[in-house]
């Protein structure tokens, strides 16, 4: 692509410098980026709730790409068969573009067909760039927000990744009638396993979310009244500002402990003030 | 002096594997190993990645500690006299810092600890 521009500078140049074709071509290619980008969030969040499986989903991808590179590898024969041009690399590289979205583009640049060498026209050059220019953008930000979508639907699924609803059922059982239970009944499991970007070795976070008042209490109860200028002080001032008292501190290492051993991976359980830093979704409540 | 809580947390800041360090830790109190937990006659140790581990700001003084990758959550086995207790922990401080280690105790006797647990304390 870099050297097809390379070649045809100055039209490149021309292009973009036309205001009115400028302004079609940058809302028109906005538009068709913003329906490639709501494609991919759309397929995210189906994957990510569990409703289409991700292997089931590059399936119909992989046939998606071998479809459009059939059908534009028939197209760019014809036209080559019809203007007399029997250079079969200009073929499979207009073909190959042509695949990933970007034969448009380069020929709406060049303003010449990329097979035949045919002039383009305003209208066909414009949405030859809009069409690049919108695929360009959701494959650049597709992989993000696939991710974004897909993180925020996970939770969906009612079940933190790696743990069957079993698991699940009986590790909620265990902490209810603990004395995180004796905390607060609001027990949610948070980052990746709630938002389904674990790895086999990732831990489960556990947030008792209390409100500030309760949370207060708790700190005053684990606490204590620390020496002035101890590490310990010190620790204190760290859990309130960032709303999070640590399993240790809060008496929970026996549960944790449990915990680890029940599910077999390792478990991290807090105490989560309500509005605090570390009171961020996406969550997974606990049945 | 009586202490209400005795549980004892240790930042530890070194550059070992946690199996690694469960391991040195459990021969240098004479303990065994159960999963990440060590076991002794006077306390029982877990040892936690430290989610709040920042490369930078562990430096920091004096409170860098915050930030040490690693730190141990420690509680007295059940009817061990507190001198025990604290004489393991002074055992053990004093073998991660002969070890070339920075470590900082948290806890209610910090100050029965040597070098007061290890918080502002300067080579």
């Amino acid at each position: 692509v870099i050297w097809l521009l390379a070649t045809d500078r100055n039209v490149w140049v021309r292009q973009f410098t036309h205001d009115k074709l400028n302004h079609t071509v940058a809302a028109e290619g906005a538009k068709s980026a913003a329906l490639g980008l709501g494609k991919v969030a759309a397929v995210g969040l189906a994957v990510g709730a569990g409703i289409i499986s991700a292997p089931a989903v590059a399936v119909i991808g992989g046939a998606l790409l071998l479809y459009s590179a059939g059908s534009s590898l028939f197209r760019r024969s014809e036209q080559a068969r019809v203007s007399g041009n029997d250079n079969l690399g200009e073929i499979a590289g207009a073909t190959a573009l042509d695949t990933f979205g970007f034969g448009g583009l380069v020929e709406g640049i060049r303003g010449r067909e990329l097979v035949t060498g045919r002039c383009l026209n305003g209208n066909e050059r414009s949405r030859g760039i809009r069409q690049g220019i919108g695929n360009a953008i959701s494959l650049a930000g597709g992989s993000k927000v696939f991710k974004s979508s897909y993180s925020q639907a996970y939770p969906f699924r009612g079940v933190p990744q790696g743990l069957t609803r079993g698991q699940f059922g009986d590790a909620a059982d265990i902490i209810r009638s603990s004395r995180a239970g004796q905390y607060s009944d609001d027990i949610v499991v948070q980052g990746s396993r709630a938002n389904g970007t674990a790895r086999p070795t990732s831990d489960i976070d556990f947030g008792v979310r209390v409100p500030e008042d309760k949370f207060n209490q708790i700190l005053n109860d684990r606490f204590g009244t620390p020496n002035p200028g101890s590490a310990k002080e010190r620790t204190l001032q760290n859990a309130i500002e960032t709303g999070k008292i640590q399993s240790g501190e809060a008496g929970l290492r026996p549960l944790r402990r449990q915990l680890e051993s029940q599910l077999g991976i390792d478990v991290d359980i807090s105490v989560i003030k309500q509005g605090g830093p570390f009171d961020q979704r996406p969550i997974i409540r606990l049945p | 002096m009586t202490y209400q809580n005795l549980y004892c947390k240790i930042f530890l800041d070194c550059d070992l594997e946690r199996e690694q360090l469960t391991q040195m830790i459990a021969i240098s109190i004479d303990g065994r190993i159960e999963s990440k937990t060590i076991l002794s006659n006077y306390c029982e140790i877990d040892i936690e990645n430290n989610e709040d581990f920042h490369d930078i700001q562990r430096h920091d003084y004096p409170d860098g500690f915050l930030y040490y990758p690693y730190y141990l959550d420690i509680e007295p086995s059940e009817e061990v006299l507190f001198s025990s207790y604290a004489d393991v922990i002074t055992k053990l401080l004093e073998y991660l810092w002969n070890k070339g280690y920075q470590a900082v105790a948290a806890c209610d006797f910090e100050e029965e600890l040597p070098r007061k647990g290890g918080y502002k304390w300067k080579n």
